[in-house]
């Protein structure tokens, strides 16, 4: 792939997976005008601090030591991604000084995000990200603020948010935060709890359940409408709008702006690009007789649907680079995994990064997931009123229902994709993972009879009870592959 | 033909040469602290013990959690394919097997051909594995090899509810200090060890003919048991424990 800016051209080389160590090498042939152009915020202008574009050393030498671990695809669309993403602490600290508002959102997964970014200089930001830190950052720290305050081993990793949100020192303090009760997993629920006593600006939003839409529940397996849609009972969506108002009269409050729906129609349809862009790029992907772009990748650009990393422009522009990259490299032939590679889906998203690039490393290719975040890929509605396009986004979610309506999520994928296995990687001590597991895999064996795994995956530093679900993967991937061949 | 397949266990190692498909030397180890040295050295070993050369060897397949840990493999696998190969070849009618090892256990479903359907592994600690065995029958101050034929004399086997083996080993002491038989509580012992792998088969999905392999295999305490909890005769292969090594030779 060739990026081209005011006649300087970089040329990608190969598709490879690289470790950090070459990444910084080739960083060394990106030409300055990249590195200069490529910036956050830019509605800032052109400021010393608003670069993002650096080689993963950088953050390495920041705190995030696992990126030495692991291996990153070497487009320069994806070097962006990650600076991009890897930047965002930073980037919510400039926001602040620069004075933005800064709404933080918890458990609502990708729902209220677009409200928030249609109020001028007010940014979008989840908390519950940093449950990445402790791995990327191989420190336990955080676990043990939020031990001190209450939340210990048996909630599960999420218990980092509570840690960064006492400390401050991830993201600075938040103008507001959106907590999102109901129908909102019970560690998530007892974690935004325990930052509610540390006497934040707090909004409590509540989720209805999702339940069982009985007539309205259409077979969904083989439905042709759209890859991550959920079927619901109308009258939620006028509980959701009604709870969308009560936000709006608090967000006026924190922000002094009055509420435009011009304003979200036009954020709405931004989020739209930037979903529709990653939803495209998933689909090439996913489709490709090889695969364009690594896992781990994948799910960084999957989780961009969220907030955008806050920044929705930057996002926008990000994903276009990475699409025009995949479709370039599935055009001309060219992946990151073999012919042969077994095609797996993904459930519930790894708590450590480099079991992705496990999955490569052993011979597979990811066709699909459910990160819980399938509402975030699909496009809301362009209803006249945008909180009804909004409301019908939430009510999407796939953990606000039963699990049988989350694995149809799954069993459209594997149909589309002609998956070969799944993978479930349980998140320890998550209240939802104890009992979905099971079922979700008992759901999709009265569909498909294809091998599924699934485990527990350790707090950072545990090497020893990582390797054995290496030894799982592998066995996973052969299996696969055996099947194959027979 | 000569093949050779060597199955790097947490507690033992073991090779097996295959000449056409018949086995023509076995040989198990301890495997110490040192898998590389051992697995070489029982490696070395089958030349002097058989007089076979060294060239005469067409293949070599690893297996076991120790497989990366040598480099003159010229195959390496994991446990389940090989068990799963291994079973299947002493039995095609076995569709699912299990097998206890010394660190973790696992239940591997297999189709018709004899190819892995689905597997599943005991999720993170020695918690139905042999070690939890070894550990207790430490314990009680049993020699582990006298632990199943000790089970079968149990009246009454009492309830072990712990499955971490630090708690059930506190459990044991408890019951003890309150006078239990000792035959009764290895009884509950290999009870709450099939009940763990009893879970796994109904997680895989249980399909019949049943098989037992690996070391744990010669009890006849946990052969009852799962018996009793699959309701179903389970098959134990001749010399279960060579079962991985077999797979892989037959590679």
């Amino acid at each position: 792939m060739k990026t081209e800016l005011n006649d300087i051209v970089y040329k990608d080389p190969f598709p490879a997976r690289i470790g950090c160590t070459e990444w910084h090498n080739l960083f060394g042939n990106i030409p300055d005008e990249f590195i200069d152009h490529y910036r956050y915020y830019r509605h800032c202008g052109k400021n010393e601090w608003n670069t993002y574009l650096y080689p993963p050393t950088t953050f390495l030498i920041y705190g995030s030591r696992y990126l030495r671990k692991l291996k990153f695809d070497n487009s320069l669309a994806s070097l962006r991604l990650w600076g991009f993403m890897m930047n965002e602490s930073e980037r919510l600290f400039r926001a602040k000084q620069s004075g933005m508002k800064i709404i933080a959102n918890m458990g609502d997964l990708g729902a209220i995000p677009p409200l928030i970014f249609s109020f001028k200089d007010t940014i979008p930001f989840y908390p519950d990200c940093y449950w990445w830190t402790p791995f990327l950052n191989e420190s336990t720290v955080l676990f043990e603020e939020a031990e001190r305050l209450g939340i210990g081993e048996d909630c599960c990793f999420v218990r980092a948010a509570l840690g960064a949100y006492s400390k401050l020192a991830y993201f600075p303090e938040p103008d507001l935060g959106i907590v999102a009760t109901g129908a909102s997993c019970n560690d998530m629920n007892s974690v935004m709890q325990s930052i509610n006593r540390l006497d934040f600006n707090m909004h409590w939003f509540e989720i209805p359940h999702r339940r069982d839409p009985g007539i309205y529940d259409s077979d969904l397996k083989n439905n042709e409408r759209d890859l991550h849609r959920m079927d619901y009972q109308p009258h939620l969506k006028t509980f959701v709008i009604e709870e969308m108002h009560n936000l709006i009269s608090r967000l006026e409050e924190v922000t002094g702006q009055k509420y435009e729906p011009d304003a979200l129609v036009g954020t709405i349809k931004k989020i739209n690009k930037l979903r529709g862009l990653v939803y495209e790029i998933r689909d090439i992907a996913f489709s490709a007789v090889l695969c364009p772009i690594p896992a781990l990748e994948l799910m960084n650009l999957e989780f961009i649907t969220l907030s955008a990393y806050s920044d929705l422009d930057e996002a926008i522009d990000i994903a276009q680079h990475l699409k025009d990259t995949v479709r370039e490299r599935v055009k001309n032939g060219k992946g990151i995994s073999d012919n042969d590679a077994a095609r797996v889906i993904w459930i519930t998203p790894p708590a450590d990064p480099i079991l992705l690039n496990y999955l490569e490393d052993l011979g597979g290719r990811l066709v699909g997931t459910e990160f819980v975040i399938n509402q975030s890929l699909r496009l809301l509605d362009s209803n006249p009123d945008p909180l009804v396009s909004l409301s019908d986004g939430l009510l999407n979610a796939s953990l606000i229902g039963t699990t049988r309506s989350r694995t149809k999520l799954i069993l459209r994928q594997i149909e589309k994709y002609d998956a070969e296995g799944i993978i479930i990687s349980n998140i320890f001590a998550s209240s939802h993972c104890s009992f979905e597991t099971t079922l979700i895999k008992e759901f999709i064996r009265e569909n498909y009879n294809i091998p599924i795994l699934s485990f527990d995956v350790v707090a950072p530093g545990k090497k020893i009870q990582q390797s054995q679900i290496l030894n799982r993967m592998t066995a996973f991937i052969e299996t696969i592959k055996e099947k194959k061949r027979s | 033909m000569i093949k050779a397949g060597i199955d790097i266990g947490s507690r033992t190692t073991k090779i097996i040469l295959l000449k056409d498909n018949k086995t023509i030397y076995r040989r198990i180890s301890a495997t110490g602290w040192k898998p590389g040295e051992t697995a070489e050295k029982i490696y070395n070993d089958s030349f002097i013990e058989t007089g076979i050369k060294k060239s005469e060897i067409a293949k070599i397949t690893l297996t076991g959690y120790g497989r990366v840990m040598i480099n003159f493999a010229d195959e390496v696998l994991t446990e389940i394919t090989c068990h799963a190969r291994g079973a299947f070849f002493e039995d095609s009618r076995i569709r699912t097997v299990i097998d206890i090892g010394g660190q973790d256990s696992k239940v591997i479903r297999i189709d018709p051909g004899g190819f892995v359907e689905d597997f599943a592994m005991n999720d993170r600690c020695a918690a139905g594995t042999g070690k939890f065995l070894e550990f207790l029958a430490h314990t009680l101050n049993i020699n582990v090899s006298e632990f199943g034929s000790l089970s079968l004399e149990s009246v009454s086997p009492e309830v072990i509810s712990s499955m971490c083996t630090v708690f059930a080993e506190s459990e044991i002491v408890s019951l003890l200090a309150e006078g239990a038989e000792t035959s009764d509580l290895v009884a509950g012992i290999h009870s709450a060890i099939s009940k763990r792998i009893s879970g796994l088969v109904d997680s895989v999905g249980f399909e019949d003919k049943v098989a037992l392999t690996g070391g744990v295999a010669l009890n006849p305490g946990i052969r009852n048991n799962l018996e009793e909890l699959l309701n179903t005769k389970i098959i134990i292969p001749e010399n279960p424990e060579f079962i991985g090594a077999l797979g892989a030779a037959l590679s």
